[in-house]
């Protein structure tokens, strides 16, 4: 006689525990992707410090100079919190040769720019967003999951870390130059 | 079949995490705005890893692992319990008067996790094993009959250390004889209690050695291959060495959202026979006459292939949630050997 402390563990059982954990994998990735939604991620920042230092070390070309040099525009989709996280943090800073202030706009808002930072979510707009883009903008990608024409960098993970790819034949076609501690740093692809 | 705690497979991948962030913890733009390259690089992408670093190095660690074992194989063909089932057989017969139906086998792992520096991470486990079994017999007034054991399991000390490159793990272990092996309970071997099978103990009665190498993919997919075995030495006081165990694993693991990750995952297993034999589990004087299939130590071991299904979640305030489902594709065991049903794990962590 099977002993009542145990009788859980039959095959219906099984089943059941089978089915929570898809359960919980449908309700927890809802949850956790409304919450998201809301909130910047450590990962986010990460990212919008890397874009940060990627204009430290590209230099885009001087077509319409100007006195005080035009600052550096960041073009991103849809976040707002993204945003103002990143105007937060490059308030008041200078970037490259040219020590060009660095801002970041919504896409819709502004005619070009010199980096578009699209993320997986971007995907089906895509073509209407780079269509808008100057033959310079350098395309920056949030994830190596999915896969933009153009991309010249692209953020991937590695055991928890951030790391990013760079793809040399789109920044040549975008006419910019990287600096060599850029490239050291990046996966060449 | 006894249920080894080796927390060491779940706990690298979960050490790796810890040692991959080090740098002070940063939240505002400004101090974001500051952060080189090397520093970015070095800056883990989970906000919960930053509050680790800042805490303490220790952490907390709690498991439940529950298996089952339901019919007999023989190599690989299924056997009913009347094909078991029958007179005392001696030497290499497949016929036994007793006749284990269901084994089940719980246990609640508790485990504590040193972080010593970037590259070493210590650990100490301790498990508290819950088995059951429920028979048939033809001995008269044993027909069915339910034997329970629980106890302190073996415990284990280990230490990890990413190699070369952050993507290569390597485990090693010592797993002490602190289960017991003297389990004793009602068989109908005779009247009151009598020594129970090796299924039954709660420990391997000797030193043993688990070691572990992994790789995880250092980008796109998310994959972790891992090789692992127990090495166990010597004899136990009972005259008997349970059998080495070796397995290959892989893991895919998909990111379902920013805390929360998917996984699933292919392992090979083998284990050895039992070397030596506890004569206190033979029925009569012969040295050869085994009343059920699981006092035949040649009875032991096989090879198996499972499938996992697995759920991981970042939780805040630095707990970590991993839950993971396993169940059998092919099994060739050395029988007639009772066949596992499924297995399932759930599992806890806090940093402190």
């Amino acid at each position: 006689m099977q002993s009542a402390l145990y009788s859980y563990q039959d095959s219906q059982a099984f089943k059941i525990i089978f089915k929570i954990i898809l359960i919980a994998f449908v309700s927890l990735a809802f949850c956790d992707t409304a919450k998201s939604e809301t909130q910047l991620t450590k990962k986010d920042k990460l990212k919008a410090a890397y874009l940060l230092n990627f204009t430290r070390f590209i230099e885009w070309p001087n077509n319409t100079p100007e006195i005080p040099p035009a600052p550096i525009r960041i073009c991103v989709e849809d976040s707002p919190e993204f945003l103002l996280f990143f105007n937060q943090m490059s308030a008041n800073r200078k970037s490259g040769a040219q020590q060009q202030t660095v801002k970041a706009y919504l896409s819709s808002t502004v005619d070009g720019c010199e980096l578009l930072y699209v993320k997986e979510s971007n995907k089906d707009r895509f073509e209407k967003i780079k269509a808008g883009l100057s033959e310079n903008t350098v395309i920056v990608s949030d994830s190596d999951k999915v896969s933009f024409p153009g991309t010249s960098i692209t953020f991937y993970e590695k055991n928890k870390n951030l790391r990013f790819e760079i793809d040399l034949q789109q920044l040549n076609a975008a006419n910019v130059s990287a600096s060599s501690e850029l490239l050291k740093l990046a996966r060449i692809k | 079949m006894k249920i080894i705690p080796v927390v060491m497979a779940t706990n690298s991948s979960l050490l790796c995490f810890f040692a991959t962030s080090y740098c002070l913890a940063q939240s505002t733009p400004s101090e974001f705005a500051q952060m080189s390259f090397q520093e970015l690089f070095n800056q883990s992408i989970y906000d919960t890893a930053k509050q680790r670093i800042q805490t303490s190095p220790w952490t907390l660690n709690y498991q439940y692992k529950t298996a089952k074992f339901e019919g007999y194989l023989d190599g690989t063909k299924s056997l009913s319990f009347s094909d078991v089932k029958g007179p005392p057989s001696n030497g290499s017969g497949k016929t036994f008067p007793v006749v284990p139906t269901t084994i089940t086998q719980t246990a609640h792992i508790y485990s504590v996790g040193y972080q010593f520096n970037e590259q070493w991470q210590g650990h100490i486990s301790v498990p508290y094993i819950k088995q059951s079994t429920d028979h048939l017999s033809l001995v008269p007034g044993y027909e069915t009959f339910t034997i329970d054991t629980s106890g302190i399991g073996d415990a284990v000390m280990s230490a990890s250390s990413t190699l070369n490159s952050e993507s290569w793990l390597l485990s090693l272990g010592v797993s002490l004889p602190t289960g017991s092996i003297d389990e004793q309970g009602d068989t109908p071997r005779g009247p009151g209690d009598q020594q129970l099978p090796y299924t039954m103990q709660l420990g391997s009665g000797t030193y043993d050695f688990p070691v572990e190498l992994s790789y995880q993919n250092s980008s796109a997919p998310n994959l972790t291959l891992k090789a692992s075995a127990t090495i166990r030495t010597g004899t136990n006081d009972r005259n008997y060495r349970l059998g080495n165990n070796y397995s290959l694993s892989g893991r895919y693991k998909t990111a379902l959202s920013s805390k929360l990750q998917g996984h699933v995952g292919l392992v090979g297993q083998y284990s050895g026979s039992i070397t030596g034999q506890d004569n206190s589990l033979l029925a009569g004087d012969s040295s050869t006459l085994y009343p059920a299939s699981i006092t035949n130590p040649d009875l032991f071991g096989g090879k198996k292939i499972s499938t996992s299904l697995g759920l991981l979640w970042e939780i805040t305030e630095g707990y970590q949630l991993n839950m993971e489902l396993s169940k059998p594709i092919y099994q060739n065991l050395n029988g007639p050997q009772p066949k596992e049903k499924w297995r399932s794990s759930l599992y806890i962590s806090k940093a402190l």
